[in-house]
């Protein structure tokens, strides 16, 4: 019996599902970022009010640049995943290209593309020149 | 004269707008599966005649303009399903574009304040 490509439906609503998770994610850590560059600002206001002291300014500047680098990263694993699932949606959809059937009166039969006879070369033979050998006279 | 400092914003993703995006994909995949289904019942419905042809209930006339139908039937669909295929790979296109726009921009704190380290002071 003829059966046409029946698409995985769970698998692509589990892609679908990951694509906003890992968005949401990104955007979750987008704001985590600007939150930490707002806490870092009202701190640098309470140093310059002199409420508290330079060292304790540096070692925020030491944690803040640490908490960049931290969320930078995950922001990249992030973009990379969607990458992933991009091309994993973009294969699952190409496996559904149809394929193509005939009806005829001797029922329903798949029609594949033939595969093309590859021709050999015909070898070709190789010319020996004789010797001439000259008769001694 | 005091100079206003200016703030130190990070990028943001437009989420409605990738929600939007991941919305088309997904009723894209719906509407694939749909015109799949749609294929197979037509080709369980030719098969159900043709073989009522052999038992002898359907005339070759009746039959012929079946096979008509369900070749254009089938080719409609096989139409529209590489479109929708194409659709869904530019979909998946767009949202990964949209994300990659994301790329984090890089920020160096000191005890002047935020300021992006790409951009010359």
């Amino acid at each position: 019996m003829a059966k046409a490509k029946m698409m995985n439906e769970s698998e692509f609503a589990k892609l679908i599902k990951e694509f906003n998770a890992v968005g949401e994610l990104i955007r979750a850590r987008q704001e985590e970022k600007q939150s930490v560059i707002n806490a870092f600002e009202v701190e640098r206001g309470r140093y310059k009010a002199g409420k508290i002291s330079r060292k304790t300014l540096d070692s925020s500047i030491k944690k803040t640049n640490n908490e960049f680098i931290r969320l930078d990263k995950e922001i990249r694993k992030g973009i990379a995943r969607v990458n992933f699932l991009g091309t994993g949606a973009k294969q699952l959809a190409s496996k559904q290209a149809p394929i193509v059937f005939r009806a005829s009166s001797a029922g329903v039969t798949i029609l594949t593309k033939k595969k093309k006879s590859v021709k050999k070369k015909a070898v070709r033979k190789k010319i020996v020149k004789r010797k001439v050998v000259k008769k001694k006279k | 004269m005091k100079i206003k400092k200016e703030e130190v914003k990070t990028k943001k993703l437009n989420e409605s707008d990738l929600a939007s995006r991941i919305k088309e994909l997904h009723s894209l995949g719906e509407l694939l599966r749909v015109r799949q289904e749609e294929k197979q019942s037509i080709l369980d419905e030719y098969n159900s005649e043709s073989k009522r042809f052999f038992l002898g209930k359907l005339s070759e006339k009746t039959v012929k303009s079946s096979i008509k139908k369900t070749k254009e039937e089938i080719k409609r669909l096989d139409l529209e399903l590489k479109d929708i295929i194409n659709q869904s790979s530019k979909k998946t296109d767009e949202i990964n574009k949209l994300i990659l726009s994301q790329k984090p921009e890089k920020f160096k704190i000191n005890f002047s304040g935020a300021y992006h380290s790409s951009k010359k002071r």
